[in-house]
Formats: C-alpha cells, sequence, structure tokens
C-alpha cells in the first residue's frame, strides 16, 4: 500500500514538473525519430572519392573506372595531392587516392596506393576505407587474375612438355636397355670364342715323321728282313727238299712281290713323310702365324669386353640419370597434379566473400534497433531514477518522509517501481512504434526478447538509483548520470567498434552493462538465439543487477545518514582506525580529543602558551586524561613530559609500540 | 505529579570533534508544552533531532514511552528512541524549521500521502485530514498546491502533516521562524489549540517572550549545555530576584534621577540602565527604591509619564544567563592571562 502511494506521488511529482515530463514523455519518442530517420535507409550514402594520379597508366585508369563505375561514389580528380588531401579537410572529400607515378605491373615493383581520410571521423573513415578499398582490392584482384591466367597456361603447357618427355625417356630407357643386353650377348659370345692358341708343335710332327720315317725304315727292313729271312726259308726249304716247286715259287714271288711292295710303299711313305713334313713345316708357320693372330684377336676380345662393360657401365649411369629425369619429371608432374586449386579465379581469389544479410531485414535500423533500444532504456532509466530520488532528496518534504514508520526498503522500491512504470511506458510505446513504422522484429523471441528488457530495465534502473542517492544536487546527478551513460557509450561498438580499442579496453567493455544488454537483445532478436545459449550472458546481467541492488541499498542508507548528521558519503566509507575511547578530552577551545593520536595532532597546532594552560608545574591534564581512560602506560610516559616537544615525542613513541 | 513522556538521558553529541551536546538531562512531560531556548548553535535542533532518533548520540539515551503504555506510569514501559524507532513515530510527529512537504501536491494531497505513510486506514485518514484542515483554518485551500500557500498556511500545513497520524508528542522546531507577529501569534494559538487536544509539545525557538507565555516549562541550552531547567516563573526566580522599575518622566533627565547617593537605598538596587527614553532600575526591594524615585522626580521636577514595576522577561533572563556565563569565561581567561604573565616573567 505505502509502496504504491509513493509511487503514485512520485509519478504526480514527475507529471507536474513541466519540463520533467517533457524529457521523461517525449525524450524517447524523440530520440526513436531521429534514429529512425537518420538509420531507416537501406543503402549507403554517396561518398565524395578525390584522386590524384601523377601519370595516369591502363592500371590507373582501369582503377579509377572501377570507381566511377560504383553508383554510390562521385569520383573527382585533383591537379595534386595537397590540394585532394586539403578537399577531405574541407570536408568536400572523404577520402582521397593518391596512385603511383609510375602505376604498372612489372616484377620487383611495389605499386602503393595511398587512403587519406580524416580520422577524426572516427567511424565513418572505416566505413569509407572498407568500402573504397574493397573496390580497389576487386580492381587489383582483376589483375592478379590475368596473370595467374598466364602463369596457370605455362605450367599446363609444362606439365604436358614434361608427360611427352616421360613417354620419351621411358622408351629411351628401353632401347638402352636392349642395348645393354645385346652388349651382354656380345659380350657373353666374345667371352666363348675360345682364342686358345694351338699346342701342336711342328717340330714334334716333324719328329714324329722322323720317327714315322725311323719306323716305315725299321718297318721296311724288318719286312725286308723277313722276306729275306722267307727267303732264306724258302731256300732252307728247298735245300731241305721240303720245296714244292710251285708253292715254293709262288711263295718266292709273293715274297718277291712283297718286297717290292714294302720297298715301293715305303718309298712312298718316304715320298709322304717328306711331302707331310713339308706340309708340316707349312702347318708349322701357319699354326704360329695362326697363334699370332689369335693372341691378337684374344687381346681385342679382352679388350671389347672391356670396353663392352664400359659400354654397359655408361649405359647403366645413362639409365640411371635417364630414372632420376624420368622421376623427377614424374615429381614435377606430381606436384604440378596436386596442386588443388588450378582455377587462377580461386587462385586469386582463395576465399569468395559475399556479403549477405544474416537475416532479412531490409533497412539499417534493423541493426542497430537492439543498440538503441537498450540505449533508450539505459539512459531514461538512470536519467529518471536518479531524477525521482533528487526531486525527493532536494524536495522540502524528505525530512518528513523520515518521521513516518517507513522502511527505507519501501522508499527504494517505490523510487523503483516509478522509474519501472514510465520506462515501461515508453519502452510499450518505442517497441509499437518499432513495430509498425519501422518494421523491426520483436516478436520472433517474445519471451526472450522481454527477459532481456526487463532485466536491462531493472540493470539500470538501480545504476541511477545509485547515482542519485550518491550525488546531492540535480546538476551533480544529471552530469553523473550523463557521464555514467556516456561511458557505456563510449565503452560500446555503437560509437566506435570495440576491435579498435586495446585489447584490455576490450577486455573490460566486453562487461560493461550496456554492450552486454545490447548484444544479448541483438542475439535474442536479431538471431533468434535459444535459451541455453544465453545463460550466460543472462546469468552476467543478473549478477549486475544483484551488485546494483545492494550497492543501491548500501548508498541510500548512507544518503540518509549523510542527510540527518551530515556526515558525507565518504567519511562514512572510510573505516575509522582509531580508537575511540571512553572519556573524551575537551581542550578550552572546544576541540574534543578522543584517543591519544588527536591529541598528538592537536600538540601538533597549539602554540607552548596554550600547552601550558594543561600542562605546568601544578598539574599535567593530559597525565589525569589518560589515568581516567586507564592508560597508566601512556599517563606515566606523559607525566615526565614538561614541554610540548617532550610530549609529542612521547606520543610519537608511543604510537610506535602500539603499533 | 507528572508523568514523563519523554526521558533524555546523560546525551551528548559530537560533530567534527566538537561538542554540540553535553551531558543533556531532561524529562518531559504528558500533556505541556516544554520549551526548548538557545542561541543559534546552542544545539536546539541536534537535541529534537536526537529525541526523534535521527542522530544517534556518543553517550546517553532518549526513552520513550511507549504508546499504548501512554496513559499508565510504569516505569518499565519506557523504551529507548533508537531500538524503537518506528514505535516512536507512531507516537510522535515533527515539524522542522523549514516546512516539510510537497510543494507540487495540493494540501489534502500532502496530508493524504503522509497520512498512508503512517499507516493510517482510508476512514481514520479522512478524518484526520478533515479534522486538521479545519483545526489548521485551511478550509477552502484543500485543492491548492503547497507552493501556491502564503507562507504562514504553509507552516499550518506542515503542522498538519506532523499531526496527520494524532501524535501524542509534536515536535516543534522553530516553528515561527520567518513569520511576522501576526503570523508568529496565529501559530501560537494553534499549537495552544494542539495541545488542548492532549498533545504533548516539544517547541524550540528563539522568540523567548513567546515562549514564556506558552510553555509549561522550558530548558535552556547554551553551548551544548543545560543552563536552566523548570517553567517560566521557576526560571526568573532561580537567576534574578530583582524587579524592574520602568519609568518616562518629562523633561526626562535621567542622569540626575540616577544619582542616588543614599546608601541604604543604593544596596538594594542592582542595576540602573538608562535607555534614552526611559529609566529602567532592577531591584528586588521596590517600594524602597520607588519612594527614593518620587523623592528625585520631586526634587528635579520631572513629571511622571510612565511608571510601572514588572518581573524580567525571559529574554532577560536569558540574556543574563548567558552573559553571566560570559562573563565567567572571560573571568577564566582573565585568569589565564594572569598564570601566563606570572610564567614569563619566571
Amino acid at each position: 500500500m505505502k509502496v504504491f502511494k509513493i509511487t503514485t506521488k512520485n509519478l504526480k511529482l514527475l507529471l507536474r514538473s513541466k519540463t520533467s515530463m517533457f524529457v521523461i514523455i517525449f525524450g524517447p519518442l524523440l530520440i526513436m525519430l531521429l534514429v529512425g530517420v537518420a538509420f531507416n535507409n537501406p543503402s549507403a550514402s554517396k561518398m565524395n572519392i578525390g584522386y590524384y594520379a601523377k601519370q595516369k597508366t591502363n592500371l590507373t585508369t582501369s582503377f579509377i573506372q572501377a570507381l566511377q563505375d560504383n553508383p554510390n561514389f562521385a569520383v573527382v580528380e585533383y591537379a595534386n595531392e595537397p590540394l585532394c588531401i586539403e578537399m577531405i579537410e574541407q570536408g568536400k572529400s572523404h577520402i582521397c587516392i593518391v596512385f603511383p607515378e609510375d602505376f604498372r605491373v612489372a616484377n620487383d615493383k611495389e605499386n602503393e596506393v595511398i587512403f587519406y581520410v580524416d580520422q577524426s571521423r572516427a567511424n565513418f573513415v572505416y566505413a569509407v576505407i572498407d568500402t573504397v578499398s574493397t573496390k580497389i582490392d576487386f580492381t587489383s584482384s582483376q589483375i592478379s587474375f590475368q596473370m595467374t591466367n598466364e602463369l596457370l597456361s605455362a605450367l599446363a603447357m609444362a606439365q604436358k612438355t614434361n608427360n611427352e618427355n616421360i613417354g620419351k625417356i621411358i622408351s629411351l630407357k628401353a632401347y638402352l636397355g636392349s642395348l645393354s643386353t645385346n652388349l651382354e650377348s656380345v659380350k657373353t659370345k666374345l667371352g666363348s670364342i675360345d682364342l686358345t692358341q694351338s699346342k701342336i708343335n711342328s717340330v714334334q710332327f716333324v719328329d714324329s715323321l722322323t720317327l714315322i720315317q725311323t719306323d716305315v725304315t725299321n718297318l721296311r727292313k724288318k719286312g725286308l728282313d723277313v722276306i729275306d729271312l722267307s727267303y732264306d726259308f724258302l731256300s732252307d726249304i728247298d735245300d731241305d727238299g721240303y720245296s714244292n716247286g710251285n708253292l715254293t715259287g709262288a711263295y718266292s714271288a709273293s715274297l718277291l712281290e712283297s718286297n717290292q711292295g714294302i720297298n715301293s710303299t715305303y718309298n712312298l711313305t718316304s715320298k709322304h713323310i717328306t711331302a707331310l713334313n713339308g706340309l708340316l713345316s707349312t702347318l708349322g708357320t701357319d699354326m704360329d702365324s695362326l697363334n699370332k693372330r689369335l693372341a691378337v684377336a684374344r687381346n681385342a676380345t679382352i679388350d671389347s669386353k672391356t670396353k663392352i662393360t664400359d659400354a654397359q657401365t655408361a649405359l647403366d649411369k645413362v639409365k640411371a640419370d635417364l630414372d632420376a629425369i624420368k622421376t623427377a619429371s614424374e615429381n614435377l608432374n606430381a606436384h604440378i597434379n596436386s596442386l588443388k586449386v588450378t582455377s587462377a579465379e580461386s587462385i586469386v581469389n582463395p576465399i569468395k566473400t559475399t556479403v549477405k544479410p544474416i537475416n532479412a531485414r531490409t533497412n539499417n535500423l534493423n541493426f542497430v534497433f537492439p543498440y538503441l533500444v537498450i540505449l533508450i532504456i539505459a539512459f531514461i532509466s538512470i536519467m529518471l531514477s536518479s531524477t525521482i530520488i533528487i526531486i525527493e532528496k532536494t524536495s522540502k518534504a524528505y525530512f518528513r518522509n523520515f518521521t513516518t514508520p517507513t522502511k527505507d526498503f519501501t522508499f527504494i522500491a517505490s523510487v523503483f517501481l516509478t522509474s519501472f512504470v514510465v520506462v515501461i511506458i515508453q519502452l510499450i510505446f518505442v517497441l509499437i512504434l518499432a513495430y509498425y513504422f519501422l518494421n523491426t522484429s520483436i516478436l520472433t523471441n517474445v519471451l526472450l526478447t522481454l527477459l532481456t528488457l526487463l532485466a536491462s530495465l531493472v540493470l539500470f534502473t538501480l545504476i541511477g538509483m545509485i547515482i542519485g542517492y550518491l550525488f546531492n544536487s540535480q546538476e551533480a546527478v544529471t552530469m553523473a548520470s550523463i557521464s555514467i551513460g556516456s561511458v557505456f557509450l563510449f565503452l560500446s561498438n555503437l560509437i566506435l567498434p570495440l576491435e579498435t580499442m586495446s585489447s584490455t579496453i576490450q577486455n573490460i567493455a566486453r562487461y560493461n552493462p550496456y554492450v552486454v544488454a545490447s548484444e544479448l537483445l541483438k542475439k535474442v532478436t536479431l538471431f533468434s538465439t535459444e535459451w541455453n545459449q544465453l545463460t550466460r550472458d543472462f546469468m552476467l546481467l543478473g549478477i549486475y543487477v544483484a551488485v546494483a541492488l545492494v550497492l543501491a541499498l548500501i548508498i541510500q542508507k548512507m544518503s540518509k545518514i549523510q542527510y540527518i548528521s551530515r556526515k558525507p558519503i565518504a567519511k562514512q566509507i572510510v573505516k575509522k582506525k582509531e580508537e575511540i575511547i571512553d572519556k573524551f578530552f575537551k581542550l578550552k577551545s572546544g576541540i574534543l580529543l578522543r584517543n591519544e593520536k588527536e591529541l598528538l595532532d592537536e600538540l601538533n597546532k597549539i602554540s607552548d602558551e596554550t600547552f601550558s594552560e594543561y600542562v605546568n608545574k601544578n598539574k599535567n591534564d593530559f597525565e589525569s586524561w589518560m589515568l581516567l581512560n586507564r592508560n597508566k602506560h601512556l599517563a606515566k610516559m606523559l607525566g615526565k613530559c614538561k614541554t610540548k616537544q617532550e610530549m609529542i615525542k612521547a606520543l610519537e613513541e608511543y604510537r610506535k609500540e602500539i603499533k | 505529579m507528572p508523568s514523563p513522556v519523554i526521558k533524555v538521558e546523560k546525551v551528548s553529541k559530537v560533530f567534527d570533534r566538537r561538542i554540540i551536546l553535553d551531558n543533556i538531562d531532561m524529562e518531559i512531560n504528558a500533556g505541556e508544552i516544554f520549551g526548548i531556548i538557545g542561541a543559534s548553535g546552542s544545539g536546539k535542533t541536534t537535541l529534537l533531532n536526537i529525541i526523534i532518533g535521527f542522530i544517534k548520540p556518543e553517550t546517553g539515551d532518549v526513552m520513550f514511552r511507549t504508546e499504548h503504555l501512554l496513559d499508565h506510569k510504569e516505569s518499565h514501559s519506557f523504551r529507548s528512541v533508537f531500538k524503537y524507532p518506528d514505535e516512536l513515530k507512531r507516537i510522535i510527529g515533527m515539524a522542522a524549521q523549514t516546512p516539510s512537504f510537497y510543494t507540487t501536491l495540493s494540501v489534502r494531497e500532502n496530508l493524504d500521502y503522509f497520512g498512508t505513510l503512517y499507516g493510517l486506514t482510508k476512514d481514520t485518514l479522512k478524518a484526520n485530514t478533515n479534522t486538521l484542515i479545519n483545526l489548521m483554518d485551511l478550509q477552502g485551500s484543500e485543492g491548492r498546491p503547497g507552493k501556491n500557500l502564503s507562507g504562514g498556511m504553509q507552516r499550518r500545513l506542515d503542522m498538519a502533516c506532523s499531526l496527520i497520524h494524532d501524535p501524542k508528542i509534536l515536535i516543534l522546531d522553530e516553528p515561527t521562524a520567518d513569520l511576522d507577529p501576526l503570523l508568529r501569534n496565529h501559530i501560537w494559538r494553534l499549537v495552544r489549540k494542539i495541545n488542548k487536544r492532549g498533545t504533548t509539545i516539544i517547541l524550540a525557538s528563539h522568540h523567548l517572550s513567546e515562549l514564556e507565555l506558552l510553555c509549561s516549562r522550558i530548558v535552556i541550552l547554551k553551548e551544548g549545555k543545560v543552563l536552566a531547567v523548570g517553567t517560566p516563573n521557576e526560571i526568573k526566580e532561580r537567576f534574578s530576584k530583582n524587579e524592574e522599575i520602568h519609568l518616562e518622566s518629562f523633561p526626562g533627565n535621567y542622569d540626575k534621577i540616577a544619582d542616588i547617593k543614599d546608601k541604604d537605598v543604593l544596596k538594594e538596587i542592582a542595576k540602573i540602565e538608562d535607555k534614552g527614553t526611559k529609566l529602567v532600575i532592577y531591584t528586588s526591594k521596590p517600594e524602597i527604591v520607588l519612594n527614593e524615585i518620587i523623592k528625585k522626580l520631586d526634587q528635579h521636577k520631572e513629571t511622571i509619564v510612565d511608571l510601572k514595576v514588572t518581573k524580567p522577561t525571559l529574554d532577560e533572563i536569558f540574556i543574563m544567563i548567558t552573559e553571566s556565563e560570559k562573563d565567567k569565561q572571560e573571568e577564566q581567561d582573565e585568569e589565564k592571562e594572569e598564570i601566563k604573565k606570572k610564567q614569563s616573567r619566571k
């Protein structure tokens, strides 16, 4: 009941203040309208591109042509580089491109195209660089494509030739193999030729013939002897009468015939032997000659075999070389074949980038919508809740609220509820406008969208409440709210991409409540991300809410103490280190001393005359004070002191002791 | 026998190492109008804030009699304002120096709002609102925003807000500050009316002469210390035995009239002040002094324009007390100087 009454009162106070009502009611709608007009544009704005080319090559012309072909670019040529840059300074150009003098593609030639931009244009400059450099890169890619195509053709030709060569090598190898076989065969055959010298000795033949001659002579002699004997025998037979005239005569005739035959054979044989001897002599000569030739032939064969072996070795080497050539060629082919990407386009643009929207939204507002809604929630919640509190704190009635038996939490809850109600109403307006007029998607993931919006609303309202309780004037609250809001904004993607900031700032910024909330809403509305992928973000928001709530409760308490007892919050936070002792010492100046530390501080300020009012030959008030506080040790130390300096020294020693 | 509703027990408060209240002891009785008087910075507002439990003292406590036992006398019915703040707030109302209400809310809306914060039922709230609008002479202005009310009406609305829950004790801190005499009288009349309804009123003001007529008892604070507590007459008696003879004569040669030689008369005169248009003689025996004065008037052919014998006002007593304190302080300072001089001689 009380909460609703206070909330109603807060709403009345807000509505009865014309300026606050205007800001609260129309502020978000105005922001929405302005941002809607600003972002509700499906295409980018026209960019003015200045360029300077001292010498126009074909390449320069192609680049310029490519830029001119883009309907979003207004391309202007400037007479010199400084003028081109000056146009940026004057805001007439968004970018100045300076082409190199001899802009052409050649070996070891660096073609540096310089972009001049106005860095003070913050995020716009990145968009300009990105758009223009994309165009330049595209043209550059086209040139690379042509060159790569030529390179690839040459490579294909080389591969073809290589393949033919491999075929030739193979047939050559086969021919060499056959040759080697033939050589081996020749070598074998050469090896099988017996060119051993004849062992026939003509002298031996002569000797043999001589022996034959001798034997023949002996044989004739013996034959003749036999014949003689036969004659003798026949004679004897005749003599003995045993002869048969006929028979003996026939026998004698046979003997005679044999004798004649022997002689004739002997003569013939001798004749033959002589002839044979002559022949043998010739044969011997011939044999010598033959042997000599055989020796020559053998040597020649050996030499031929050696040479054939050498030839074979050479052939083997040729074969090995051919093998190596073949392997190399095959490897080359394998390498060429191993090139998976053989399309020039694929080499020049290995990754084809096509920027497609991840959803079917048609205007830029859809992309900034989550950031915008959270921005509205953040600013309005912070401003509103802090304003409600400061209106209350600066109100004449603030004091009276404390005289009522109302819990602090009731007031906190009421402020929260008031802010919550107002922002919810505004949010409904904004969402309806966004849904019907800006065609944004808020119904794709209704529950999670609402949860995100509510969590953000709660968090930023609590942050605003902390600010409201922390400061005591409308100006301070406004400044603090704007400052906090600005910090949230600057440490987000809305003004500059987080990626452009230092890693430390990036890490901090990722925990920026605004970033957490807006990224969460983006995931929910644009990507329709499921709950299980968002638990971390929701958990983080939950932690923020819990921390903010605890802080709001603590600071509200401190703010109340500050209001009633005029004790600044900073002093409330600082922990009292010095022990407060039971009995104070009141100096005649009205200053109260609560402990020996304050006595020491005061002794350093007072004069010796003032000191003598407390410590003189009749008394030592500080000694008595310490005795009263039952610090006999310090009392004893102080009791010995007669001058201010002595007492300061004693107190310093004591403080060292107790530390 | 008076029954206390608030007991302030040995309360000391220090701000920035300066004693604002020094061992304050006092009781406020049921049904009385209790005045707290003191110069600026004497600790009046701090004392009131401690009584209402806003500020916790370094030492001491403030006890209040619990609501349901307010009409009884059991000593154990007292509770510390710091331990039972909500209970205290239900029986106490406070109007601070500056009117405390929402200026953009109307009279009725303010009363309605604060009544709700006190947890009043709808009927009680309506009844109390109507009663207070009549009591505070705010009829016809119920729908006007607070900022459009006159100074006196704003003060009355503030008091109405303090009374919306019908508290047993009402604390008023300088309720007539910045108001003209007519409006001040109006406020004092209202205070009496409220008191007559049975509300105990604790009142801090520096309009001493007005408090004198209004308060049952008063306490005089100086530099955080209680200089005196009691009814106005008790305090006057305690701090001044003298009466004041106010004489206006023509042609008004007051120096000649004041030139009294008679030693018997002189010893009865505490002080004579020539205030230009009149002569004020402080004496505990006005009849003796008057005889001598009349003689002097005859002697110097002075015609009496006005002559009255009065008791000193609370203002005068306050000045007297604070000045006597000042004198004591000066004496102490002189003593110190003496000691210093002696020491320097040595």
